[in-house]
């Protein structure tokens, strides 16, 4: 039995078996049986790699295709509408062969509970998508029917909305006029969003009713259209080919809007997410490649003798090389269809269900695609090949180099140290010493594995400086500035049919008075109450008489001030000081400065009030901020130079006592309960929404990262493993003359250990700053949650603890291989 | 002089039936304080069997071995292992030197696994006895089989064991170096008091014993 056995791992009975002779081949097939250790960890190695190369060219491919194909649903699949546009201009655009699909929309009138009344023909409901939207009936047809959300429908008095009954909404045609009412049939129920506005709150009437309401002078369309494909039009150009279309046909500059969304998916090859896909594949295949390589070159260098013998018995250099490559992809034979079975399941599986979630929040539709590419997936496997082969070419090189005497003569560690075979040495030699005496004596491998592993765990400590720096409480933070609740005032501007829901009304009316203040500071466990500012300001001609334009105008803090400015998207070069010393004032959004025709350097005149005081402000504009939610800004300085003070309040910002949280919450929704225009937010709320969408991100990033840690692993596995299996008969000796088992283990301990450390030092000299310069460059690019820098010490305690608890497993589980054989067979043992 | 080593019945046997080979078939013997034998036979007579088990290196299918009047068999393997180092030295066929050390380090070893002092003039009497003097600081890879060798005797001499157990220490050397092996080998167990058990097949090595032990399939035939 015990023979048979011995026949078994040596392969001889197969040699003996083998009736035509020993090829190449099946020589590369004995020795990978033979040396199972190394076998199964370029299998797994090779595995893993294919399931991440998988994972990741899935996931970039399943995001592009999600992101075309639900670009439209979004955002409607037109390349853009030309706004006011009337009939001649859209018999224009029909006599023009650039245009292929032509669609008209009009807002009509607006209803009570903000509805928005339109007529949309079929093209436009195509073209924005609304056909996926109707959950039941079909859109108006004629006369006055209509098609519109349950709930706004609800809203409007309807128990239970059905196709067929009639509803009576509250509408008017423009600000100026009141409301009157009119009795509709519902046609059709579409899906609506919950926390959206505008156009989720859309009501379709028929064009018959369209028509009949509004005369032919007055009717104004957005006319939305797709280009036929011999237009040369690409993500660079389409703004410009669109407004010299718009030109064309008579539509002015100002009333073009491009859909840029659609377009940068649908135009835009995601060149960007190509490369960030390619450069994390790069690095993973880099470090496979590493891995593997060592694995081998150890591997080889143990059995460098046994190559000799072939080579000995007349193989060619070809042939020695033949027998390294196919040892080497027989291995890839078995790891790479596992993994890439294992990766496209979990690709699929995954994406579709992190599209599920990511559904829930698109309830205008959502296509959840499928992220297998098969033709993709088969380019994968053949880069995995691609990989393997390049690990194997200098172990390759190397075998087909062996001499065969030198090879016969090798033995192991003595190699070229005949003349350089001194060592200082120490007076004592322990455990310890014998330990980092092994260690030193093969310099060359040891460093190989530090380095291979160090640079795969290097991938981990950059991600972990990123991922662990998504900073959730700064993100909460762009909603709820400071404290624990937020209350906000809620105005219109410009609302000429209900004048008291605008800024100016509110304001005189002063919501959140002094007596409010007093009563908030008065809650149990309220410990800090503080607030913002807000004007109304309307625009003075050049004459300095009063126009129609009105606006809002926050006052900021230099605090919230350099908030904005962090946030980033801001336009103009300006500081706090700079627009505090010689007034001047901020648009509020960046994006709406063409709209309102605002450019930086423009010189406006306001009339600013408090709803009791007014001032005047002739400043020049100075730049934008990215997002302000209030059109203009001016600093606190520049506020009280103005002569105003403390009121009126658009914002407060309560702070409690910790624990208090709940009655304090309760304590401010029974102040607000009786008071008008005013929103209460909490941060604990906004940190729950911000953690939400956070935690996924950094479970796909530690994912990944964390199964290079595991392929980087494996590297000292083998390091280790080879390292024991050579050294048996050195242990049985070592045993022989007095070492226990306990100071056995300690000694593989101690090797182990001094890879961990050793790797995680490269890992972090590498890593740390490479990880420090990725967040630079994420902060000053606005990535998620990126604010201040700290040392990621949970995700690097966690690497530490991951490498050095399987490090004492596996010198533990070698010690163990090693006590089983009797240190006689040890002794005997002959490689 | 009293009895240093004593065998009882000792046996090896693997395999079990028909299979069963009988290595070393109930042998049994004594061995004097300071006595030097030499155990002989023919190439898979149970020679190196016997003395591994003499040794605590291979444990016993029954039978007793005894040191001294303990049974070494009796504790566990990291007490015997413990008794080993101090009180058996090991001279391999082989040499069986730690590659990656030097030869003093190679030779101080098993002081520092025993956690004991270096006794330095002792040591140095050793290497000088065995002249090594000008190899200290060598790797074993840059030494010859003789030189080699008599590292592997400094080393199983270094923690003054009662006995020491020599498997074919000249298997690998050419005669003269064999020869100086084995007279440094019996002038430093002679020199420090040790006793001296030793393999061989070399007939002159064999004469220059006080006592030869002839074994033929696993049985003692002369004592």
């Amino acid at each position: 039995m015990k023979k048979e056995r011995e026949q078994k791992r040596t392969g001889e009975g197969k040699l003996r078996r083998n009736r035509h002779g020993m090829t190449i081949g099946r020589l590369a097939l004995c020795n990978d049986k033979n040396d199972r250790t190394r076998s199964i960890l370029v299998m797994v190695t090779v595995c893993l790699t294919t399931l991440l190369l998988v994972l990741i060219a899935s996931y970039g491919y399943g995001m592009l295709r999600s992101q075309k194909v639900n670009a439209g649903l979004a955002s409607g699949s037109h390349y853009g509408y030309f706004k006011k546009a009337g009939e001649k201009q859209i018999e224009q655009m029909r006599l023009r062969s650039e245009f292929d699909q032509i669609g008209r929309m009009a807002l009509m009138a607006l209803t009570q509970q903000d509805g928005a009344m339109y007529y949309a023909d079929e093209t436009a409901l195509l073209l924005n998508n609304m056909e996926n939207r109707l959950i039941e009936g079909h859109y108006p047809e004629e006369g006055n029917e209509i098609a519109a959300g349950a709930s706004f429908l609800k809203l409007c008095g309807m128990k239970e909305p059905k196709v067929g009954d009639t509803v009576t909404l509250q509408r008017r045609f423009d600000m100026e006029t009141p409301y009157e009412e009119e009795t509709y049939t519902v046609s059709g129920i579409i899906r609506e969003n919950e926390v959206g506005s505008g156009i989720y709150r859309a009501v379709f009437v028929s064009e018959e009713y369209y028509e009949s309401v509004v005369l032919p002078q007055e009717r104004e369309y957005n006319v939305c259209f797709t280009l036929q494909p011999s237009v040369q039009i690409n993500t660079d150009n389409a703004e410009e080919v669109i407004r010299e279309l718009a030109s064309l046909v008579g539509v002015e500059e100002k009333d073009v809007k491009v859909n840029n969304d659609y377009l940068r998916w649908s135009l835009y090859p995601g060149t960007e997410l190509i490369v960030g896909c390619v450069l994390i594949s790069g690095c993973i295949v880099l470090f496979s490649v590493l891995v593997i390589y060592n694995i081998f070159q150890v591997g080889i260098v143990r059995r460098i003798q046994e190559y000799g013998k072939i080579r000995a018995l007349g193989a060619s250099k070809k042939q020695m090389r033949q027998l390294i490559q196919t040892e080497g992809m027989v291995l890839a034979a078995v790891g790479i269809p596992v993994g890439t079975v294992l990766g496209t399941v979990s690709a699929k599986l995954s994406f579709e269900y992190l599209m599920r979630l990511e559904g829930i929040y698109r309830p205008q539709g959502f296509c959840i695609v499928s992220p297998i590419c098969p033709p993709l997936i088969f380019l994968v496997v053949l880069f995995c090949l691609f990989t393997v082969w390049i690990a194997l070419r200098r172990p390759m090189r190397l075998v087909a180099a062996v001499s065969p005497i030198e090879a016969v003569r090798y033995q192991e560690g003595s190699a070229g140290k005949k003349e350089q075979g001194v060592r200082r040495g120490k007076r004592k030699m322990g455990v310890a010493g014998l330990t980092f005496a092994s260690l030193s004596a093969n310099k060359k491998r040891t460093a190989m594995t530090i380095v291979t592993m160090g640079l795969s765990c290097t991938l981990f400590v950059v991600l972990a400086n990123l991922a662990g720096n998504i900073d959730m409480e700064y993100d909460a933070r762009k909603t709820v500035e400071y404290g624990d609740f937020q209350i906000e005032i809620e105005y219109s501007i410009g609302d000429k049919a209900y004048p008291e829901e605008n800024l100016d009304a509110i304001l005189r009316e002063d919501p959140i008075d002094a007596a409010l203040l007093e009563d908030l500071r008065a809650i149990d466990g309220v410990k800090e109450v503080s607030t913002q500012n807000i004007l109304y300001a309307q625009l003075l001609d050049a004459e300095g008489n009063v126009t129609e334009k009105d606006y809002s105008v926050l006052v900021l803090d230099q605090d919230l001030f350099e908030r904005e400015l962090e946030a980033g998207g801001y336009a103009g070069e300006f500081s706090y000081e700079s627009v505090s010393k010689e007034p001047q004032i901020l648009w509020g959004a960046v994006y709406f400065m063409d709209d309102e025709g605002v450019a930086v350097g423009d010189e406006k005149r306001l009339l600013l009030t408090d709803g009791i005081r007014q001032a005047q402000l002739q400043a020049r504009v100075a730049g934008a901020f990215g997002m302000l939610g209030a059109d203009w800004a001016i600093t606190e300085e520049v506020y009280r130079r103005l002569g105003f003070e403390d009121s009126p309040v658009s914002k407060v910002w309560v702070t409690c006592e910790e624990g208090k949280e709940k009655s304090v919450e309760a304590g401010i929704r029974e102040l607000l309960l009786e008071k008008e225009h005013l929103e209460l937010e909490t941060y604990e709320d906004a940190l729950e929404v911000s953690r939400m969408s956070m935690e996924l991100l950094k479970l796909i990033v530690y994912l990944l990262s964390g199964m290079v840690a595991v392929i980087s692993f494996l590297n000292m596995a083998n390091t280790l493993v080879v390292s024991a299996v050579t050294r048996r008969q050195e242990f049985g000796v070592l045993q022989a003359i007095g070492m226990t088992s306990r100071q056995l283990n300690a000694s593989l301990q101690g090797e182990g250990l001094i890879f961990t450390l050793g790797t995680l030092a490269v890992a972090m000299l590498v890593g740390i700053p490479c990880g420090y310069g990725l967040f630079r460059y994420g902060k000053a690019e606005h990535m998620f949650g990126l604010n201040q820098y700290h040392f990621p010490v949970t995700e690097l305690a966690a690497l530490v603890l991951f490498l050095v608890l399987f490090q004492i497993l596996l010198s533990f589980l070698l010690t163990r291989s090693v006590r089983r054989e009797s240190v006689i067979e040890r002794i005997r043992y002959r490689e | 002089m009293g009895v240093i080593l004593q065998a009882e019945a000792l046996c090896k046997f693997y395999g079990t039936g028909t299979q069963q080979v009988k290595a070393v078939n109930c042998v049994d013997l004594e061995i004097m304080q300071g006595e030097f034998v030499a155990i002989v036979g023919k190439s898979g007579s149970g020679k190196s069997t016997l003395l591994h088990m003499l040794g605590g290196l291979d444990r016993p299918t029954s039978g007793h071995v005894r040191i001294r009047g303990v049974d070494i068999y009796r504790p566990g393997e990291d007490a015997r292992t413990v008794f080993r180092r101090r009180k058996i030295g090991f001279v391999f066929q082989a040499y069986n030197l730690v590659s990656s050390i030097n030869v003093w380090e190679n030779i101080v070893l098993p002081l520092g696994l025993d956690g004991k002092k270096i006794d330095e003039p002792y040591v140095e009497e050793l290497i000088d006895t065995l002249g090594l003097r000008e190899r200290l600081y060598h790797l074993p890879c840059a030494l010859s089989g003789g030189q080699q060798q008599r590292v592997a005797i400094a080393r199983a001499l270094v923690t003054r064991p009662d006995i020491v157990f020599a498997d074919e220490p000249t298997g690998n050397l050419d005669s003269r170096t064999s020869d100086e092996v084995v007279t440094l080998l019996k002038a430093s167990a002679q020199k420090f008091g040790q006793t001296l058990v030793i393999i061989t097949h070399d007939e002159d090595i064999a004469q220059m014993a006080d006592r030869t032990i002839l074994l033929e399939d696993g049985e003692v035939v002369r004592l």
